[in-house]
């Protein structure tokens, strides 16, 4: 706004005589190097201001296994924690803990449980609040998932009070080991993510700044 | 010479306005009306189940679909807007878990009409999966289960399958099916006919 005001001044000054080669009428004064100068510099400004505020945003995934349970007569159930723990924020200081999703798949073999018995295997995991999903019901293969909340002070990740998430993995077998034989569970879990950062990175990192850690318990 | 006048005048009047209501357009169906006199008709609802207990288990049965009360007279476009026939099957084990919540494992089944691949449920079933078939769609256009154009009934006959894909560990499982059709018919003009449409089934 400052400019316009220096032109306007200009013009006028143009009118009152005070320059022997000013025209009888007004007409729209040269610009000056100075004006231009001055143009180019709140133009380059306002961009640098506007590319601050834009929001970049990047996904990550990671996964990793979880320990093979094996399901039988004398061990018919079998119990994993699985825990996160935040270590430093994510590229661009951006957060990776705020918005995350969970799954969890699993294959189920039997050895040497007779294929036609049918025994099924129930998954169920639950949160931190031990509020369970609802169990799933599987012979040959099962997946879960949900949303993973993070208690601590995330704002500061690495400090005292640690940013953690776990939840809980439960595997029964319904017939309690009835029939015999093993039931063999493989399963991984898989992390999907997406982090919002006011500054741009110049890649997405593949791996979040996390350490993960199943438990059997 | 006044009352000539005005008898003249009375005359012509009423022969106009006789000459008027003789002239007067008949009912037509316009584009936009014919939505409005679309009458829908649908069959009563079969049902069955069966057991199927290994993979390749395949069951299949008859279904006749007749459509009749169609009007001597069909629009340019057709006497039949829309006609098909659903089919939904819902599975359950025959001991707990029963299953079909969508949380229990079940062998996938597939359906279909006339042995053509059709539809497949999901590994965890939760609602009744169905599939369609259109119907007696214009001769003219080809197609199965056509109609020819100006018929007063029209007839269809479909072989409906039901496989089970996955073998063990998976246990026998029950197919419930329900099968029912329906069709919308132009109506426009409303006298030329009140349809009826039936659904019988047999075994092959």
């Amino acid at each position: 706004m400052a400019w316009i005001g220096s032109g306007n001044s200009r013009i006028h000054g143009a009118s009152s005589g005070t320059d022997g080669d000013s025209p009888d009428i007004a007409v729209a004064p040269r610009p000056s190097w100075l004006l231009i100068g001055m143009v180019m510099a709140s133009t380059f400004g306002l961009l640098a201001t506007t590319n601050d505020q834009v929001a970049h945003s990047y996904s990550f995934q990671t996964a990793v296994d979880g320990t093979p349970a094996q399901l039988s007569e004398s061990v018919p159930t079998a119990k994993f924690l699985i825990k996160v723990t935040v270590k430093a924020l994510g590229a661009g200081d951006g957060d990776t803990w705020s918005s995350v999703r969970l799954a969890v798949h699993g294959t189920i073999t039997r050895d040497p449980v007779p294929l036609e018995s049918g025994v099924f295997v129930e998954a169920q995991l639950s949160d931190r609040a031990a509020l369970g999903m609802a169990p799933i019901s599987a012979l040959t293969q099962f997946d879960l998932g949900g949303g993973l909340s993070f208690f601590g002070d995330c704002a500061h990740p690495g400090g005292e009070r640690a940013c953690t998430a776990q939840t809980t993995l439960e595997l029964t077998r319904a017939d309690a080991g009835a029939h015999g034989g093993v039931l063999n569970v493989a399963w991984n879990v898989t992390f999907d993510g997406t982090v919002v950062t006011q500054s741009k990175t110049e890649a997405a990192p593949s791996d979040p700044p996390w350490t993960i850690e199943v438990t059997p318990l | 010479m006044s009352r000539v006048r005005w008898h003249a005048g009375a005359g012509l009047l009423t022969f106009g306005a006789l000459g008027c209501f003789a002239c007067s357009a008949p009912v037509i169906c316009r584009s936009d009306s014919e939505l409005q006199h679309g009458a829908s008709v649908s069959s009563a609802q079969l049902s069955g189940s069966m057991l199927l207990s290994a993979a390749g288990d395949t069951e299949s049965f008859y279904l006749d679909v007749a459509l009749a009360g169609l009007p001597k007279l069909w629009p340019s476009s057709s006497a039949i807007k829309n006609a098909d026939l659903g089919l939904s099957v819902a599975l359950a084990y025959t001991k707990p878990p029963v299953g079909g919540d969508g949380l229990t494992e079940m062998p996938r089944v597939q359906m279909g009409f006339d042995r053509q691949p059709g539809t497949t449920t999901s590994s965890f079933p939760s609602i009744a999966k169905g599939t369609e078939q259109q119907l007696f769609g214009d001769c003219a256009l080809g197609g199965e289960y056509c109609c020819a154009f100006g018929s007063e009934q029209c007839h269809g006959r479909l072989q409906v399958t039901l496989q089970r894909l996955d073998g063990a560990p998976f246990p026998p499982v029950q197919v419930a099916w329900t099968v029912g059709a329906s069709a919308t018919t132009d109506s426009c003009p409303q006298d030329l006919g009140s349809p009826t449409l039936t659904l019988t089934s047999e075994a092959p």
